[in-house]
């Protein structure tokens, strides 16, 4: 255990130094953010007022904020394949430390990435949008098990997945596949193609949907606690499946 | 003895990847491990390693079993691996603080060993540079020195000269003899036969998962070679040169076709000289040529094989 703050810190620093990875986690949903509320800002009529606060601008950052913590796990792929499935593996496993803790090590330095990049969303439109966040506990807890499920999510796709490009293909499908039912771009499919299970989808079946509904129920409609922390709880019980499946995973591959 | 691996199988599926390997390595010797491609090498560095289990057999290093769960021999161990295995986003500096730092290396020491293997390998200039930019001989300089920069005790590398250039290709070579030269114990496998004969001290020849000799360069000759072989061409051929070479003692067979007379000889005979003499008290020599087998030779004939018939 000895080696697992190096191993962590080389993670974060590789991290927090790949410039591609910066932006997109970092510039690109602050960009995202502002166009969208430009855009919303010129049709006033969709406005909907509530204590104050402007509730589609706070949608809009919701959305944005929850759908980049679920692809946050999807750049830890991106490290694990090279150094711990690829040729670079032979070295990394050859060196004294469990194998186990380092990979854990490197999902730790993804996660406080993910971490700080939620973090600076939510100060930034804080502080320059006038967004109003709700119960900060809530926030706090959802952004956590957001970016935990994303990351055990990711694991378990890295676990098994032939290759980084069918993890890539795979995690693609799910990030995209499950912020599009949860509403990221082009609002409630279900309005698009009338099927109820879209509806389903866009109001529960994801972890944007979830999100979206305990903040919602915790800050603005109706300050439910109930429901807020109901949706909590069902993320991380999503959350505690990944963990047990990446588990039972990992112990069936290294037999 | 640093390494002993004794009837050693491992089995994957159908495939029986060693078949009752043994293998020993002494303190401070360079053994070169030869064989074919298919032939267990990778497995039973692999196994050695603790990278991967086996099926059955006992391996000591260090005299400590070795297996999947024991982190502590490998401390004293380095891997030099076939591919550059450096972070390519890191300088050469960053690599190696960071490889001696799983070892547990830190501080006053760590930077003493970075400094220490940069100038061994001849990147010290290029300590705050990235592997990206380097030469593919320098980017396998700096993979090598991030397996020595916690200066292990029992270094194995594996074809480390692979596609690279002569001129890399030799310094690699100088530098495994000063490790050796340090009391390093290397186990060293390659493609090229006359790398190995350069550095080795010994040899093992793997064949379908087994040792199936070893021994120095001469020792392996000698299992193989029955007799020594002059080729001669005299100036005049008689038949008094050719009776009075059949009288050399030792002189097993005199086959002559035309001036040129193939003339074989119990190994150890040493018969050359007098070869030479006779035929020069008859007429002289135009050119002779003594055949003596060399690595390459031993391999066919162990295995039936040429060590780079499948490499392409």
């Amino acid at each position: 255990m000895k080696q697992f703050p190096l191993v962590f810190k080389h993670y974060f620093k590789r991290m927090m130094t790949n410039k591609v990875a910066l932006f997109v986690q970092l510039g690109l949903p602050i960009i995202l953010i502002i166009v969208n509320l430009a855009i919303a800002a010129a049709d006033t009529d969709a406005d909907v007022m509530q204590n104050g606060y402007n509730m589609m601008h706070t949608t809009i950052v919701i959305l944005m904020l929850f759908s980049f913590a679920f692809f946050g796990g999807a750049w830890l792929v991106d490290y694990l394949f090279p150094d711990l499935t690829e040729a670079r593996k032979f070295r990394l496993f050859f060196v004294p430390i469990d194998k186990r803790i380092y990979a854990l090590a490197a999902m730790l330095a993804s996660m406080i990435v993910s971490f700080l990049q939620s973090l600076l969303i939510i100060v930034l439109t804080t502080v320059a949008l006038n967004i109003h966040w709700g119960d900060v506990g809530i926030l706090a807890a959802l952004v956590v098990v957001t970016i935990l499920l994303s990351h055990f999510v990711h694991y378990f796709l890295y676990l098994v997945a032939k290759n980084k490009g069918q993890a890539n293909a795979l995690s693609n499908l799910i990030t995209f596949g499950l912020a599009a039912l949860g509403g990221l771009f082009f609002g409630n499919p279900g309005d698009l193609v009338d099927l109820p299970i879209l509806n389903w989808f866009h109001d529960y079946g994801t972890p944007l949907s979830q999100a979206r509904r305990s903040m919602h129920y915790a800050g603005f409609v109706g300050d439910d606690m109930g429901i807020a922390i109901q949706s909590l709880l069902i993320l991380l019980s999503a959350t505690a499946l990944f963990i047990c499946l990446t588990f039972i995973i990992g112990k069936v591959k290294k037999a | 003895m640093i390494v002993s691996m004794k009837n050693i199988v491992k089995i994957y599926g159908d495939n029986t990847a060693l078949n009752n390997l043994n293998l020993e390595i002494r303190e401070g010797e360079v053994l070169g491990l030869l064989g074919p491609n298919g032939s267990g090498k990778t497995t039973a560095i692999h196994i050695l390693c603790g990278l991967i289990g086996k099926n059955s057999g006992e391996v000591t290093v260090f005299g400590m079993p070795q297996d999947t769960k024991n982190l502590k021999t490998r401390q004293q161990m380095g891997l030099v691996t076939q591919e550059v295995t450096v972070f390519k986003d890191l300088t050469a500096k960053e690599n190696l603080r960071y490889f001696g730092g799983l070892y547990g290396l830190k501080g006053a020491e760590l930077e003493a060993n970075i400094k220490e293997v940069l100038e061994f390998v001849e990147l010290t200039d290029r300590a705050n540079k990235k592997p990206g930019t380097f030469s593919g001989g320098m980017q396998r300089r700096l993979n090598i020195a991030c397996s020595l920069v916690h200066k292990p005790k029992f270094l194995i590398m594996d074809e480390p000269t692979v596609a690279i250039d002569p001129q890399s290709r030799n310094h690699i070579l100088e530098s495994v003899k000063k490790i050796a030269a340090r009391g390093t114990t290397v186990l060293y496998t390659s493609h090229y036969m006359e790398e190995v004969q350069e550095i080795c001290s010994r040899i093992v020849v793997m064949d379908a998962g087994r040792a199936i000799a070893s021994g120095t360069v001469d020792e392996l000759i000698a299992q193989i070679q029955h007799e020594e072989v002059v080729r001669l061409t005299a100036l005049a051929a008689t038949d008094v040169l050719t009776r009075e070479l059949e009288e050399i003692a030792g002189v097993q067979s005199v086959i002559v076709n035309g001036n040129e007379y193939v003339i074989a000889s119990t190994v150890g005979t040493g018969n050359l000289n007098r070869i030479l003499e006779t035929a020069q008290r008859h007429g002289g020599v135009a050119g002779f040529n003594a055949d003596k087998p060399n690595l390459e030779d031993v391999f066919l004939t162990l295995t039936g094989k040429k060590l780079r018939d499948e490499e392409a």
